[in-house]
């Protein structure tokens, strides 16, 4: 039988959520237990989205729940300490300013047990690249809600490719109008159009990964 | 055919479709505008300041893709009613972008939880002028009211070519303006922790939004007026939220828009595959439903085929990425099964900036032979 908490978190009531959480916290349960609990909790969440129970509006607040009750728990959680998965360095291409898609990718991922490295938006294919040297991701994320993005996204990609840092790096494109034409186009390893979609090829991707 | 006869043509084509009978043949309905600039070798910087020659450009551009019915809206510089539609300010090329970049809405939280009460206390109106003043800045209402008087010229031009302009005024719902000045995180999270009072403040808010917007449309006898609706989509929102935050709504703009004897042109961006059913509560042959390739636009024909015009499909990505016999390709298949009756080939959403013209004339080939 699934934990209270792990129940709470996936139904999306928030009250039971943060005291359950006090509760844990004063009978000294450790920390990273309840983290677990809670990503526990993210990952059936996201199993009611893919069954087409949940929407985009219940993926938002369960990530604000998320982060409500890390905040309860009163450490300074590295991205580090969350993680499970692997790293993953994600930014808006240079030209496009939305930020939207792209932040609630960033949640959605790091509940999901990614070290989440957050580039901004209109990110200049210069810093992808820095980004990739100084952080070694496992995965890069570019977003973009313009279809006058698809070539900055193909300019991005071949600069990597330049900067010879391709070859270890998956690359996932994402935003409303990308598409499988968009993802050989741009020359990415995959496309999605959704929060939850990114967190299952993700996962797919470390996965496959480990195992060789 | 003079230029007279070939408007009234291609209106009555339109105007069939709408009234689900069947015309000579399927009506095509071009909507652009940073493609326009594109296409004609012009600044995007220039093409939003200089409001008559970003209409000369929107005409040459109509031309030399050849052979469509209509053109969905006629003015190019729609960045302030951008930022109206979305409480949200507006990044403009020349100003605040590139002078070649295309212009983005600045989602940021202008609007604060306090501003609910607020609407409630001052009344809508008084909100709304103050906020935009306050918060969006820029002489916005003096650019709006600017562009007001460039409607009578810009129409002239379009029907001196013979070539309807279909969307008068646009309007969308409360829920559209809220959640761009609250921004998308913000809103979702309002309307799970302080639903009553979102609620109220929507229904203090509706009953100004189609009086003036129709009043104009039929002053300047543009057939249709435009309701957008991209982050109500059914693909965002549970049904229960849907159920109470938007389609009523919704609802109650189109009946009105059509009660003032105009055609309300539903421009649905995103999923509404979910909802389509709903739609059938809608005044039967009086709307168009125009959808931008994300919802099951096939879905769509066997759910409403009978009940109202679908407008639509060609993805904006196709337009920028594939080849014309693919784009000619996919629009044949969008006639022989949507069409013939109660069917206008369109985009999904507008024609972007970088799609490729020869793409574009594929599409109306597809409907003219």
């Amino acid at each position: 039988m699934a934990h209270r908490l792990v129940e709470a978190v996936s139904s999306l009531r928030e009250g039971e959520v943060l005291a359950e959480i006090k509760e844990l916290k004063e009978r000294n349960v450790p920390l990273l237990e309840i983290v677990q609990l809670l990503q526990e909790g993210m990952n059936s969440v996201g199993s009611r989205f893919e069954a087409g129970e949940y929407y985009l509006s219940e993926l938002i607040l369960s990530s604000k729940l998320f982060k409500q009750a890390i905040d309860i728990l009163g450490e300074r959680f590295e991205d580090q300490t969350l993680s499970q998965y692997g790293t993953f360095v994600i930014g808006t291409v240079f030209g496009d300013i939305h930020d939207i898609g792209k932040n609630i990718v960033a949640n959605i991922l790091r509940c999901n047990g990614f070290k989440v490295i957050d580039l901004g938006v209109n990110v200049p294919m210069e810093k992808f690249v820095a980004a990739i040297e100084e952080y070694k991701p496992d995965i890069l994320g570019i977003s973009c809600l313009l279809t006058t993005g698809f070539e900055n996204m193909k300019a991005t990609v071949k600069a990597i490719e330049d900067a010879g840092l391709r070859s270890d790096l998956k690359v996932l494109i994402g935003g409303g109008p990308v598409n499988q034409t968009t993802c050989s186009y741009v020359g990415a390893d995959g496309f999605s159009t959704n929060a939850q979609e990114t967190v299952g090829l993700s996962k797919k991707i470390m996965e496959n990964k480990l195992n060789g | 055919m003079d230029k007279t006869e070939l408007l009234k043509a291609r209106k009555e084509r339109i105007f069939k479709a709408v009234a689900l009978q069947r015309p000579d043949r399927t009506p095509v309905i071009l909507e652009y505008a940073a493609f326009a600039a594109k296409v004609t070798k012009m600044r995007l910087s220039e093409f939003v300041s200089d409001a008559n020659r970003s209409i000369i450009a929107m005409i040459q551009t109509f031309h030399m893709v050849g052979g469509a019915d209509a053109i969905n809206y006629g003015g190019g510089s729609s960045t302030s009613a951008l930022a109206f539609l979305w409480m949200s300010k507006v990044k403009i090329p020349g100003v605040d972008l590139p002078e070649d970049e295309l212009w983005q809405v600045d989602e940021a939280e202008l609007m604060k939880p306090e501003d609910y009460d607020r609407i409630l206390v001052e009344g809508w109106p008084a909100f709304f002028q103050s906020y935009i003043q306050e918060r969006i800045g820029g002489g916005i209402w003096e650019k709006v009211n600017a562009g007001m008087q460039d409607v009578p010229r810009m129409l002239e031009a379009w029907a001196a070519e013979g070539i309807p302009v279909i969307s008068g005024g646009c309007v969308t719902t409360p829920f559209e303006l809220f959640c761009g000045g609250r921004s998308l995180v913000e809103f979702i999270s309002d309307l799970y922790h302080i639903p009553d009072k979102v609620q109220a403040a929507m229904d203090v808010t509706i009953p100004y939004f189609t009086s003036p917007v129709c009043e104009m449309t039929k002053m300047f006898s543009v057939p249709s007026v435009w309701v957008g609706g991209w982050r109500s989509a059914s693909s965002v929102l549970s049904p229960r939220l849907w159920d109470r935050f938007v389609f009523p709504y919704f609802e109650r703009l189109v009946h009105e828009i059509v009660d003032a004897g105009l055609i309300a042109l539903l421009h649905l961006d995103s999923d509404w595959t979910r909802d389509l059913s709903r739609f059938r509560s809608l005044p039967k042959g009086k709307c168009i439903l125009a959808l931008d390739g994300s919802t099951n636009i096939f879905k769509a024909k066997e759910i409403l085929g009978d009940h109202m015009c679908i407008m639509g499909d060609v993805p904006p990505a196709m337009f920028a990425l594939s080849t014309p016999d693919e784009v000619y390709n996919y629009s044949s298949k969008l006639i022989k099964e949507i069409g013939p009756e109660g069917f206008i080939l369109h985009s999904g959403c507008d024609i972007p900036m970088n799609a490729k013209l020869e793409n574009v004339q594929a599409m109306v080939a597809a409907a003219t032979g």
